[in-house]
């Protein structure tokens, strides 16, 4: 009887405002967003009968198999790669001058800006046998049979590096401009070599931000589709690629939907492991 | 060791104090009785596995001087390492760090802007102005015997009495103002010439304040009371001389009585004032 009386007490007005402005996106969400989902994972298990056949072709196809391996193979090596370039760009713009990083800020950022549709031809043209890449190898005499660079692994990893480079610098800048600027000059003082300064303390304390990083980079790796499509002329296929052949070409769109299903589950799971390591929502508001 | 603490947010404060050893490739047993015996003197030893983060601003301080400590350098400069304490707290640091000294005979080069600090802590102080060394001496010869007027006025109060010297004999010297004549020391002065301009410091606690004009003699002087700030044990006072001189004195607490406006005299003994070095780049 009392329970009722001290039930939720009735929230400030301003409160209430906050929750209907919240309504219109959920609803959106929820509707463009969420249902779809839910389609596709229903879609996984009924089509093109009930049960999970779908899901038994993940051990059972090879086709499948191999694009699945192909997909995880380039998704973790894009992945070193950039965190590697990465690291690389976001230390130098810590220390560098104010001034030099500003331009470097902004070549980082003017990246953004070009359609990954357009990044992924230009690259087709500076990588194929006749491209500027090869041409003025072979100008120089470097080489005498143009390098195989695009149509296979290596171009999808050359574009994909490529895309993902300012999602890697991004989030490592932020990390490294929180580290106190006197610890490395006191690991020095304290008679440690640049090496033993960088290892013991700079980098100890930049992991959370390669972590941070690193899981951006592999989520987006892992569902790549413009690019590889592209940069791997029908010969190194992933697994976003192979879902929209499923659809469009083949009309299996129970395979379609078990893969993308598989997709999602195993991004969610990476990330709920890494969740048990560290706290995975502040890593990726920065 | 730094201003900041400047200790590793990631490391405990074991790890923390073990990082001179790592990078001296000191590890194992040998390392951890190093560690375990600092801690022990800085009196950290239950925080040893805790965090920097998790300690106080006093501990992390001990923190940083475990760390400079442990690798048992021969030198260690602390420049300003209590700037970031309270007053209260600044007090316990200088006392412990004087026994943290004492134990370890280690030499410090203790860089503050801290007078009373430089003064209580010091075997040895250094006035630097502008890079130049002014004096180097213990604290009390410092305060006694200053060189130059920077010195003089750096360390405590002084009076400055200029003049022309009018008569030179031995150590001792006199200086004439224009309000008084006071014998004054010649210290570690160049033996003046007579006629030459001179400066002299007087500390304000050397003089000594009197109703009547009592001991006669070349070092008294009349003067009107102007100010009186009460400090408890002593009282500030300070003297207007007949020539627009003013004359800072302190006296013990109920040793004389007078109010602002009275007419006293002050005296002090011949070797009270001391010649020092002028400013002479200063004025320019």
């Amino acid at each position: 009887m009392s329970a009722a009386a001290v039930a939720a007490p009735t929230a400030p007005r301003g409160e209430r405002l906050y929750w209907v402005l919240l309504v219109l996106p959920c609803l959106f969400l929820g509707l463009f967003y969420v249902v779809p989902v839910l389609n596709v994972l229903v879609m996984s298990v009924t089509v093109p009968r009930v049960g999970v056949s779908n899901y038994a072709e993940l051990a059972a196809n090879p086709a499948v198999r191999r694009v699945l391996w192909t997909t995880v193979r380039i998704g973790a090596l894009t992945t070193a790669i950039t965190l590697v370039l990465g690291y690389i760009v976001a230390y130098a713009l810590v220390h560098t001058s104010p001034r030099q990083r500003q331009t470097l800020m902004a070549i980082v950022v003017a990246s953004f800006w070009i359609s990954v549709l357009i990044r992924a031809f230009a690259w087709v043209a500076l990588l194929q046998s006749a491209g500027l890449i090869n041409s003025a190898l072979m100008g120089l005499g470097l080489i005498d049979s143009p390098l195989e660079l695009v149509r296979n692994e290596t171009g999808v990893m050359i574009g994909m590096v490529h895309y993902m480079l300012p999602y890697a610098i991004l989030p490592l800048y932020a990390n490294m401009s929180g580290i106190d600027r006197s610890l490395v000059p006191a690991a020095r003082a304290l008679g440690a070599t640049p090496a033993q300064a960088f290892r013991w303390v700079f980098l100890p304390m930049s992991l959370p931000g390669l972590i941070g990083a690193g899981i951006i980079v592999l989520i987006f790796s892992l569902g790549f589709y413009i690019t590889p499509a592209i940069l791997g002329g029908g010969k190194t296929i992933m697994v976003a690629e192979y879902i929209s052949v499923q659809i469009s070409e083949t009309l299996r769109w129970g395979l379609a939907a078990m893969l993308a299903t598989a997709l999602l589950a195993s991004v969610l799971l990476l990330i709920f492991w890494l969740s048990r390591f560290m706290d995975v929502e502040a890593v990726l508001r920065k | 060791m730094f201003q900041g603490y400047a200790l590793f947010p990631h490391l405990t404060v074991n790890d923390n104090v073990d990082f001179p050893l790592r990078t001296r490739g000191i590890r194992g047993a040998d390392a951890q009785r190093k560690i375990d015996a600092v801690l022990e003197m800085a009196q950290l030893g239950a925080f040893a596995r805790r965090f920097p983060r998790q300690l106080s601003g006093g501990q992390q301080q001990r923190v940083a001087l475990a760390r400079a400590l442990v690798f048992e350098p021969e030198l260690l400069l602390l420049d300003e390492p209590l700037s970031a304490l309270d007053r209260a707290l600044r007090k316990d640091f200088q006392t412990e760090f004087k026994a943290i000294h004492r134990k370890v005979g280690t030499t410090f080069i203790y860089v503050t802007h801290d007078q009373e600090e430089a003064l209580t802590m010091s075997d040895r102080i250094v006035i630097l102005d502008r890079g130049r060394i002014l004096q180097s001496a213990p604290p009390s010869e410092l305060y006694e015997r200053p060189a130059t007027e920077f010195v003089a006025r750096f360390l405590g109060k002084s009076n400055f009495l200029r003049g022309r010297i009018t008569r030179v004999a031995g150590e001792a010297a006199d200086l004439h103002c224009a309000a008084l004549t006071s014998a004054v020391s010649i210290g570690q002065q160049d033996v003046p010439a007579i006629g030459a301009n001179a400066v002299a410091a007087l500390r304000p606690e050397k003089i000594k304040l009197h109703q009547t004009a009592a001991p006669g003699g070349t070092c008294s002087v009349e003067g009107q009371v102007v100010d009186i700030t009460y400090l408890g044990s002593v009282i500030d006072v300070t003297l207007a001389l007949l020539d627009g001189m003013t004359l800072a004195a302190t006296v013990p607490a109920g040793s004389i009585t007078f109010a602002e406006g009275d007419t006293l005299v002050a005296s002090w003994a011949a070797d009270a004032a001391i010649l020092v070095a002028p400013d002479a780049e200063r004025g320019a």
